[in-house]
Parts: structure tokens; sequence; C-alpha cells
């Protein structure tokens, strides 16, 4: 993917730009709000990167400026304000996602690769397959290897939603976000949990497991013998 | 004191209320002097007018010499009057009767005196400095009233009296006027210097208290003053503001406090992991063992820093909450969906109950992690095989969220301790969690105006959380 990444903070975004750089991502940067704008308008990026307190224009402005132009590549906001009120806001604006600082890089990482894969027509696919598990999006059944395995409906949405991101990581935020509509910080990792649960009705009895832990980011959904 | 006072409001107020007071008063004794003379001239006048009339009728009825026995009759008599006025009689009086070619007839007052000898009607003539007279009482005479009146035939009368009595009164009219005005000056001034010095000592008091407060001393009062007056009131509310804007700091002061207290284990962890592992060359799996670890120990202390910073946000009332209506049973089969894996695994039963239109107005994201918190130390502490209820209803226009569950319960004298941040009742720590769950639960209820309680359920323990009510087809 090609990235634009709008970010004042110096440090931050030489290392940021590193990370997705070593993700194997085109990173072009910029720290003023004016001077992205004409970047974003004169190349054809994957997805934006855009901190809210910016110099020269604020972000919310930048975005509402990009969607009047009819810019519509994926905007995900960075913000150091972090509050509920300020995320509506930079929704409202026009943004795709939005990541409070401080946050996980492999939270963006892994939000970001959503993000790009906006476009992917497997969204709008009614049978979604990672190596032999299928899942019929229109008679909500799930079967690994041609066996019917019983889901619950949200473990239907959760396995729903790790297909659809088959191969890229998916943070527990994104999962409590995207599979259960809510968007804070749970005690316990009751997502660990559920994914449990589901890694017992797919992987179980299997050879080759497909949902995988990614240590200190999250999940991923894949078939490594895919792969090899 | 009297320099400072000069640059005051209160002085300013003290010394145009005096002028107002002074033009006031001026205005009142101009109009009493001008409607006394007024009256004493009538008086005089009339007096005059009278005894004219009367002479006139003596010359109608008996002729010029009836009138001249007449005058000399009165001129006589005038000089007779020494201290003993009658009360018609009121001051001396000069009468002269001029003939056709202008000659005194009789009277003693002459004719260079009554001006144009000629002049009917009444006029004031100022006498001359050579000539002296004297009243009955024996004081000089300035200036007399003057009435002419014509006989007929080229004869006239001219009846005088001296003004000295009017012009007495005038005088002490006028130094009656000089003595109040110089009186109500010097109330005016000092009641505005009095009230003023009252006002100004509460005002200092008001600015000694503020530069104490910005000196470093954040626990000094304004004193409310004996009065209930305005002063009072503007204490009361200073001191009201003083008082949040102190809770605030200590505040910020604990989370401060807790935030260093509470970061500096899991840095100090972090830090050392790190040097630790660059002691020695190892594999790259050590290293990256090393490095994950870092980052879990790192997204602990980015969770901690996030949840306190909230709870901050909602305690210093920074944080503007959106007015979502929430639907609380929906809530909470939300949270069962999500809890409930959990549960299961620990074999636990979990259920809801309650009616359906139990609706709240506030943050959906921090009621449902406040709720989240409570079901998670409700299932922490519940053993397997036990049972959480989570039951919704309404009671007096309040919306509760009870939550029971069959664990071992809080006892009572550490219930409300619970609710401090970092508060752990089991010193092993053997569960896990950022201590922070249950303050976050009072920090987010407290934030939406409602209240939580732990009750004993017998065995176990029930958390109460009561919300204002927002009813269906309320704006």
């Amino acid at each position: 993917m090609r990235i634009l990444l709008i970010e004042d903070d110096l440090e931050t975004a030489e290392y940021l730009a590193r990370g997705l750089r070593e993700s194997g991502h085109g990173v072009d940067l910029c720290a003023n709000g004016s001077e992205a704008l004409a970047e974003a308008l004169a190349e054809a990026h994957d997805v934006l990167v855009v901190d809210r307190m910016l110099p020269g224009m604020d972000g919310l402005r930048l975005v509402r400026s990009l969607r009047a132009a009819e810019v519509r590549t994926p905007v995900l906001f960075l913000t150091a304000l972090g509050e509920v009120d300020d995320r509506v806001k930079g929704l409202r604006a026009g943004g795709d996602d939005y990541l409070a600082k401080p946050f996980a890089f492999s939270e963006l990482l892994a939000r970001l690769e959503g993000l790009g894969r906006r476009a992917n027509p497997s969204e709008a696919e009614s049978v979604l397959r990672v190596g032999d598990l299928e899942l019929n999006r229109l008679e909500r059944r799930a079967a690994r290897g041609g066996q019917r395995i019983p889901l619950q409906p949200r473990e239907f949405r959760l396995l729903e939603y790790l297909m659809l991101n088959a191969g890229r990581v998916v943070t527990r935020t994104m999962l409590l976000e995207k599979v259960w509509g809510y968007h804070f910080d749970p005690q316990t990792n009751v997502i660990d949990v559920h994914i449990s649960r589901l890694r017992g009705k797919i992987d179980k009895g299997f050879r080759s497991p497909l949902l995988h832990t990614v240590r200190g980011a999250g999940y991923s959904l894949r078939d490594d013998a895919d792969e090899a | 004191m009297r320099t400072r006072l000069r640059h005051t409001t209160v002085f300013r107020l003290a010394f145009t209320y005096a002028v107002l007071f002074g033009v006031a008063v001026t205005a009142i004794f101009v109009a009493v002097f001008y409607a006394t003379q007024a009256q004493l001239r009538a008086q005089i006048d009339a007096g005059l007018r009278g005894e004219a009339d009367a002479l006139a009728l003596v010359y109608q009825a008996h002729g010029l010499e009836a009138l001249k026995d007449a005058v000399s009759e009165r001129v006589r008599a005038a000089r007779k009057l020494t201290g003993s006025r009658g009360p018609e009689d009121a001051g001396q009086r000069f009468y002269l009767l001029v003939g056709p070619q202008g000659e005194t007839l009789r009277g003693n007052l002459a004719v260079r005196l009554a001006g144009g000898a000629a002049a009917t009607g009444f006029a004031d003539i100022r006498l001359p400095d050579d000539v002296h007279v004297v009243d009955p009482a024996g004081d000089p005479v300035d200036s007399v009233r003057l009435h002419g009146l014509a006989l007929g035939q080229g004869y006239r009368l001219l009846v005088a009296q001296a003004l000295n009595e009017s012009q007495e009164l005038e005088r002490t009219l006028f130094a009656l006027l000089a003595a109040a005005l110089a009186a109500t000056l010097l109330i005016a001034s000092a009641g505005g210097f009095l009230m003023g010095r009252g006002v100004l000592r509460r005002i200092a008091a008001i600015s000694a208290t503020a530069g104490e407060i910005m000196g470093g001393d954040l626990s000094r009062r304004i004193p409310p003053g004996r009065r209930n007056d305005e002063f009072a009131e503007l204490a009361r509310r200073l001191n009201a503001m003083l008082e949040r804007i102190d809770a605030l700091m200590a505040s910020m002061r604990e989370v401060t406090d807790n935030i260093a207290h509470d970061l500096r284990t899991p840095l100090t962890r972090l830090r050392g992991r790190l040097e630790v592992t660059l002691l020695d060359a190892r594999d790259s799996a050590a290293y990256r063992e090393a490095m994950a670890e870092a980052i879990a120990d790192a997204d602990g202390l980015l969770r901690t820093f996030s949840a306190l910073l909230t709870m901050a946000q909602l305690h210093a009332g920074t944080r503007r909450l959106p007015e979502e209506r929430i639907v609380l049973p929906e809530l909470c089969a939300d949270m069962v969906d999500l809890y409930g894996a959990l549960a299961e695994e620990k074999s636990i039963d979990l259920q809801t109950a309650g009616s359906s239109g139990v609706t709240v107005r506030g943050d959906p994201e921090l009621l449902a992690q406040a709720l989240g918190n409570v079901l998670d130390n409700a299932l922490k502490y519940t053993p397997a095989g036990g049972r959480i209820r989570i039951s919704t209803g309404l009671a007096d226009g309040t919306a509760l969220v009870c939550v029971t569950d069959t664990g071992p319960g809080i006892p009572e004298q550490a219930r409300k301790r619970v609710f401090e941040r970092f508060v752990r009742l089991d010193a092993a720590r053997s569960e896990t969690g950022n201590g922070l769950g249950l303050a976050m639960v009072k920090s987010v209820v407290d934030a939406h105006g409602g209240e939580v309680v732990l009750m004993d359920a017998h065995p176990g323990l029930e958390v109460r959380i009561s919300l204002p009510s927002a009813p269906e087809g309320q704006p």
C-alpha cells in the first residue's frame, strides 16, 4: 500500500514510517496541513494517516477539504485528545477510522491494512474461503473440509470479520469495535475467550490451525499451508 | 488611606453624592428663599396699597386739606412708633404728598429719594449713602418699597416702607442655607467616607485573601463577614469557586500521585527487562521473547494511563459526555454477549432480567465499560458453578442496574474503599487487572449523575448502579 502519513511530530512520524516501510508499505511523509492537502490532491494513495492537530491546517479541515474535492482515499485519524466526542467528530468529517494516542503500532498497522482493503470485492462475496474453511454468508453456515461447524450468531460474525480480513492482523480492539460495536477497554481480554472458543470449533481436530495469535498485536486468520 | 481613598470607586461615589446632595439642598433653599421673599413683598405691597387707598379715600371724601392733615398725622404717628409696632404696622412707613408742580406738600420722604416722583405703582428704592434713616428698632434703613398713587388734578401720594425686616429675613434664610449646605456636604462626605471605608475594607479582605492564595496558600478562604449582604454572597461564591478549584487540584494531584505510583513499578520492570536482555549476547529468539514481554508491559502501562486519564477527565468534568439514548436492558444484553463466554468457561450461570423500557442518557461506551468492569469483577470473584444476575428496573424516576453474584462479597467496612484507585482487597494480587475497575465504574456513574453502591446479597455481592432515567418520548 502507498500511505500518506501526515504527522507533525518528527519522531513519531519517523518511527511510524520505518515500521510501515518494514511492513512492506510505501510511505510519504508530510508535517504540514496545507502541504498535505496539496500532496493528497496531487498523488494517489491507498490510505491517509492524519494527525488531528497539525500546523497550517487542522486535520478535520484537511479531510473535509479532501472529501469536498471528491478524494475518497480512506483516512485514519490520529489524535492525542482521545475523547469519544472527538472520535465522532473525526468520523463525521469524513474519516474512516480513528486511533487515539498512545496506541500500539500493531494496532495502527492492522487498522491501516483493514482500511486499504476496503475496496476489496470480498466484502460483497457471499462465500468466503480460507484454506478449507468456508463461510456461506447468505445461508449463514460455516464448514471446514466439508464438515459443518455449528456457530452461534456472534461467533458467526466474529469468524466473518476474521475471514474478511484473512491474512491480516486484527487487534482485540478492532474485534470489539467491529463485531460487538463497542469501543472501550475491557479489563480482562474477553475477546481472547471468544477467540479460543471459536478456535475450538474451527481448528480443533484439524491438522493445520487457521486462527493464529499474533503476539503483542492480536489475531490473524490465515492458511499457512497456502503460503508454503 | 486618604490618597488611596481618592482613587477608589467608593470615594468617587461619596463625592458625587455629596455634590448632588449639595445641589439639591441649594435648589430647595433657593425655592424657599424666593417664595418667602415673594410672600413678604406681597404682604408689604398689600399694606402699602391699603394705606394709600385709605389716604385716597380721605382726599376724595374731605379734600386736600384733610389729606394733608391725615398725612401729617401718619408721619407723626410713624415717628412715635419706636418699639411699639402694632401687628398691621409692620415696619417704618414714609409718606409724601406731592403737588401738581412736583412740590412737597406734606411728608417725611424727600422727593429726590422717591425717584421719579411721577411714578405710580410699586418700586424698590435704594437709599443713597448720605441719607441716614433708622427704623423703629434703630437699625439703619438701606432701601424702601415705594407705592405711588395718582390722586387726580396732579396730586400724587407716595407711601413707602423700609425693607429692613424683609432683608433681615433674607439674610437669615441665606445664612441658614449656607449652614445647611455645609452640614449636608459634611454629612455626605463623612458618611460616604465611612461607608466607603467599610466597603473598601471588605474588598481589601477579598484582595488580601486572593493575594495569599496566589502566594501559594490554597486553603485560604474569604471571611464572609457578619452581615448577610452582597459582599457575603460574593465571598460565598468566590469561596465555592475556590473549593471547586481546590477539589480539582486535589483530584489532579491524586491522579498525578497515582500515576507516578502505579506507573513507576511497571516502568522500572520494563526498563530492567530491556537492560538485562542487553547484558549478554543472546539469540534472536531470546531477543524476540524479551521484546514481546516489553511490549506487553508497555501495553499494560498505556492501558493504565488511558484509564487514569479518562477518570481524571470525568472527575474534573472536562470531558463532555454525549447525550445518547441508551436502553439499559440492551446494553446489558450486549455485555452478557461479550462476557458470556467468560462465564461459560468458568461454569458460571450468567443471566439478565428486567423490563424493556429502562432508558438513560449518556455515553454508551463509558456505560458499557462500567458495566463490563462490574461484570468482570463479578466473574473474577464468583467461584465456578456460581451465579451472576443482571437485573434492570425503574424506581422513582431512577434507572437501576443490579449485578448480583454468589462470590465471597466485600466486607462492609471495605465497601467504600474498593472504589478508590488502585485499591485491591486481595493482597496477593492473584487476579489480573490494573486495580482501576471499580474506580472507573464510580467515575463513569458519577459523571452520569448516578450513584453506585455495594450491598450484601447474602451471600455474595450486589452492585447497584442507579442512573437518572430518561423515559421514552421525552426529548
